[in-house]
């Protein structure tokens, strides 16, 4: 250039050209972009990594509650029923000593023996099968666990399922998020490229990719909030 | 005239360079967050398993090993007694017969007993015969207090504290992208857009440094 006759392109710097300007502007929208994706990006991870521990944590609880409750109910279930099986053998042998007349002296005494036993045995079976209570010191938990219904195992199982839906959908939205900044650093590194080049069709193109990357890393982050 | 210019660029390059590493500090912290986080959800998980199979492991020695044994105890125990009481009112071969019952219900229950903690301690007898299972249970679970008193809701609830103060400091990052982008305003445009800009700029790190900072010291 002249330094006597200053030209044009002189009295314009070259970082104030139009397509400077739109570089440069659209660089700053990028960090822009990005910054929303990226806190876009935390908080469905934040949420996702919270839902995604709760769920484990109650299926890990259902299978708690199912084993104990199991456990707990076998043993009333089979106390009460051998007491109860008591109770009908006394019972039957009573009637049975009626089809034998010639043992009556000999088996009355140990059928009535067998019918007061049994009413005792079953009391036994029902305080024994009694669920603990806070009184016998038993923590909560096991408390639980072992009177659980099947109702409240289901409820359980559903609250379960709703936390890994939550967390799937809430994975969804940090995936379009990272997609989102993924475009946003692709449109940042073409901007420079193209402010490398600075003119030419090859600059201009560049710069149209790098818009439309922009364009995208919006609609990703905007399509995870939909989510 | 070259001297102020240079000056500016230098302002605009400052503002620029400040906010892109007060954005990257601030992602840095976060992803130290996170990762401090995770440790505590992870932790949580653990506790609840430990919980979980150190519950059911007791239940199950209660009432699948310990508890019918002893009652089999009390059903053979109250069978000998109440075959003695009818024995009693007996005589002859019908009272003999009524004691070997009683006698053999009496030695069962013997045998029974020897086997059974719960029967044997006499800590746990009830007045009807039997035993109280749910004070044996407490027994069992306090030889392990440390196992009963695991609470996996205090790292969870650690954790998502941890979790949130990160997703704070990545929100606080929208501050200095603003910042990038009025330097990058200040950069394209003339000089009555640039001063404004800049300031703006530099207004909008403070305010992102403050928040981070408050952040730091305010979360628990």
């Amino acid at each position: 250039m002249s330094e006597i006759v200053p030209t044009e392109l002189e009295s314009i710097p070259e970082e104030h050209s139009p397509f400077h300007r739109t570089i440069s502007v659209l660089i700053g929208l990028v960090a822009v972009v990005a910054a929303l994706n990226a806190t876009l990006e935390s908080d469905a991870k934040r949420h996702k990594d919270s839902q995604v521990n709760f769920s484990a944590r109650l299926a890990t609880r259902a299978s708690d509650q199912i084993a104990a409750s199991g456990i707990y109910t076998t043993f009333q279930l089979s106390s009460l029923q051998e007491s109860i099986g008591d109770s009908l053998a006394a019972t039957a042998r009573l009637l049975a000593i009626f089809s034998h007349p010639t043992t009556r002296a000999n088996e009355t005494p140990r059928a009535l023996a067998e019918v007061a036993a049994s009413k005792r045995i079953q009391a036994i079976a029902k305080e024994m099968g009694a669920a603990p209570t806070e009184q016998d010191g038993v923590d909560e938990f096991t408390r639980e666990a072992m009177t659980a219904s099947t109702d409240e195992e289901a409820a359980l199982v559903a609250e379960q399922n709703r936390a890994v839906g939550a967390a799937d959908r809430y994975g969804g939205r940090e995936e379009r998020a990272i997609l989102g900044l993924s475009l946003a650093a692709s449109a940042a590194a073409l901007l420079g490229l193209a402010g490398i080049i600075s003119r030419g069709r090859a600059s201009r193109i560049l710069l149209a990719v790098a818009g439309a990357a922009l364009l995208g890393a919006i609609a990703a982050g905007a399509s995870g909030l939909a989510l | 005239m070259a001297e102020s210019g240079h000056h500016r660029q230098a302002a605009i390059a400052a503002t620029l360079a400040t906010a892109a590493v007060l954005a990257a500090g601030l992602g840095a912290r976060a992803a130290l967050l996170f990762d401090r986080s995770d440790t505590r959800l992870q932790s949580s998980l653990r506790t609840e398993i430990k919980r979980g199979v150190a519950a059911v492991e007791d239940v199950r020695f209660v009432y699948q090993t310990e508890a019918p044994i002893a009652f089999r105890y009390a059903r053979a125990a109250v069978e000998a007694e109440e075959l003695a009481k009818q024995a009693a009112k007996q005589t002859g071969a019908a009272r003999e017969e009524t004691l070997v019952e009683a006698d053999t219900q009496r030695r069962l229950a013997q045998s029974l007993r020897s086997a059974s903690d719960i029967a044997k301690s006499g800590k746990y007898a009830t007045k009807i015969g039997g035993f109280d299972v749910g004070k044996r249970l407490h027994d069992v679970r306090e030889e392990s207090p440390d196992l009963v008193g695991l609470e996996p809701d205090r790292p969870a609830e650690k954790g998502e504290r941890l979790a949130w103060h990160a997703n704070l400091d990545v929100a606080a990052t929208l501050a200095p992208a603003l910042a990038f982008l009025l330097g990058a305003v200040a950069q394209a445009f003339g000089r009555r857009v640039r001063k404004p800009a800049v300031v703006l700029a530099w207004a909008l790190i403070v305010a992102g440094l403050s928040a981070a900072i408050v952040f730091e010291f305010t979360l628990p």
